[in-house]
């Protein structure tokens, strides 16, 4: 059962004809069988030409509302590699969470990530990049006294700095800034005292800033890969 | 062919921040978009609206585009169908909830009318294929891809168990592909 009948789903997962937890029953599947990824990775273009034959001219206002939109969407990073790709330990939620989790870092398929609930924010591929710092980023973030402040960056794009005072810590989140190469790093400062201290490097488009209180701003800056021991090219300075 | 490959190379530069880049994928792929939200929706302010989601869905997520994994506009129109069936199932749960008749009512008939020549010469190859299916492979693929529904409520609709379902809508796919040629 656990391995046929998720099997026999395939073709009505192609088509979006499952429900929400059947979805996540069978990409907990599809996370183990690799057979099954190859054949949805096959069936999903054929799926794909039926819109051949429902082509339509589109109105102008998408056109036009659609790339106001873009000017103020931020893009996700790529999934980040984990190391390993676990099997659900039990048939529960947790399970096939962790599962979905595994997928998506794998970056299995594209197919796959859409699979999962399609509203999928950024809090939650954040927080599946980093599990570490995602229980304490998904608390700020929900704090009942949390306080969102963005800034424009130096470099184009913008910086989203939510703070809690409650519990003494800031995410920092990069809005379309521009992707750094394997020889420069992303470090987030604490501005303590008028002193920069390194908050540590950023890899991923959000990051956790702890012991805020003693600030008074948080920076960002681009550094050689590694960091520095003071910023020597600051994008943002956001005062907390 | 050269689409699908310029394609791969505009998402590349999507996921890089080009605007202008996509731009570019917005006018190759909104008549597909588009077309397919509307013929899942028959609604043109929801259709309009499901397809927007769907190209922010692609902006927002272009890095994740993996070309080893299908192509572009496969990809493109995952986020479409997605969108446009996430309306349909809102919807009927929303008419469900509230009993509400008037909810999104179709404004656009089955089988619209315009863009019938655009149309005409690119489905042409998948009308074709869709014929050389048995009537239940057909209809399980349509009722779910063009209409939006989950397979327990296309096997209602066909009265054919779902067991039955689920197997027609996976060797009809296989048949399609076969007929089609795609990878």
């Amino acid at each position: 059962m656990i391995h046929d009948e998720p099997h026999t789903l395939l073709g009505a997962y192609v088509l979006d004809a499952l429900d929400e937890n059947e979805r996540a029953t069978f990409e907990a599947h599809l996370a183990q069988c690799s057979s099954c990824a190859a054949e949805v990775t096959e069936l999903a273009p054929t799926a794909a030409r039926l819109a051949d034959d429902a082509i339509a001219a589109p109105p102008a206002t998408l056109k036009a509302s659609v790339l106001s939109a873009v000017r103020s969407t931020p893009q996700l990073a790529a999934a980040p590699p984990t190391p390993t790709a676990t099997a659900p330990r039990s048939r529960n939620w947790l399970a096939l969470a962790a599962a979905f989790v595994a997928v998506v870092a794998l970056g299995l398929s594209a197919f796959i990530y859409l699979t999962s609930q399609s509203r999928v924010d950024d809090l939650n591929d954040q927080i599946a990049a980093r599990d570490a710092d995602a229980d304490r980023t998904a608390a700020v973030l929900a704090a009942d006294d949390a306080v969102l402040i963005t800034a424009e960056a130096a470099d184009g794009g913008a910086i989203s700095v939510v703070t809690s005072a409650s519990l003494d810590a800031a995410v920092v989140t990069r809005i379309g800034m521009p992707a750094l190469g394997q020889a420069q790093a992303y470090q987030l400062w604490r501005d303590v005292d008028g002193v920069m201290v390194s908050a540590g490097l950023m890899p991923h488009v959000s990051g956790l800033v702890d012991a805020i209180g003693a600030a008074t701003a948080i920076g960002l800056s681009v550094e050689p890969a590694g960091g520095s021991e003071h910023p020597t090219h600051a994008v943002g300075v956001i005062a907390i | 062919m050269t689409r699908a490959r310029s394609l791969d190379a505009l998402l590349s530069e999507v996921a890089s921040g080009d605007q202008s880049a996509f731009e570019e994928l917005y006018n190759l792929t909104a008549p597909r978009v588009f077309g397919l939200t509307l013929r899942v929706l028959r609604n043109r302010a929801m259709a309009e609206e499901a397809a927007q989601e769907a190209l922010l869905d692609v902006w927002r997520q272009a890095a994740r585009f993996d070309a080893s994994r299908g192509s572009a506009i496969s990809w493109v129109l995952t986020f479409a169908h997605r969108r446009a069936v996430d309306y349909v199932r809102s919807a009927q749960s929303s008419a469900d909830r509230e009993k509400t008749a008037g909810f999104a009512a179709p404004d656009v008939p089955f089988d619209e009318a315009a863009d019938t020549a655009m149309r005409r010469a690119e489905g042409e190859q998948v009308r074709d294929c869709l014929r050389g299916l048995t009537e239940l492979q057909r209809e399980s693929i349509t009722l779910a891809y063009y209409a939006g529904l989950s397979y327990p409520q296309v096997a209602q609709k066909l009265a054919v168990g779902l067991p039955t379902i689920k197997a027609r809508m996976r060797d009809g796919l296989i048949r399609l592909r076969d007929c089609l040629g795609v990878r």
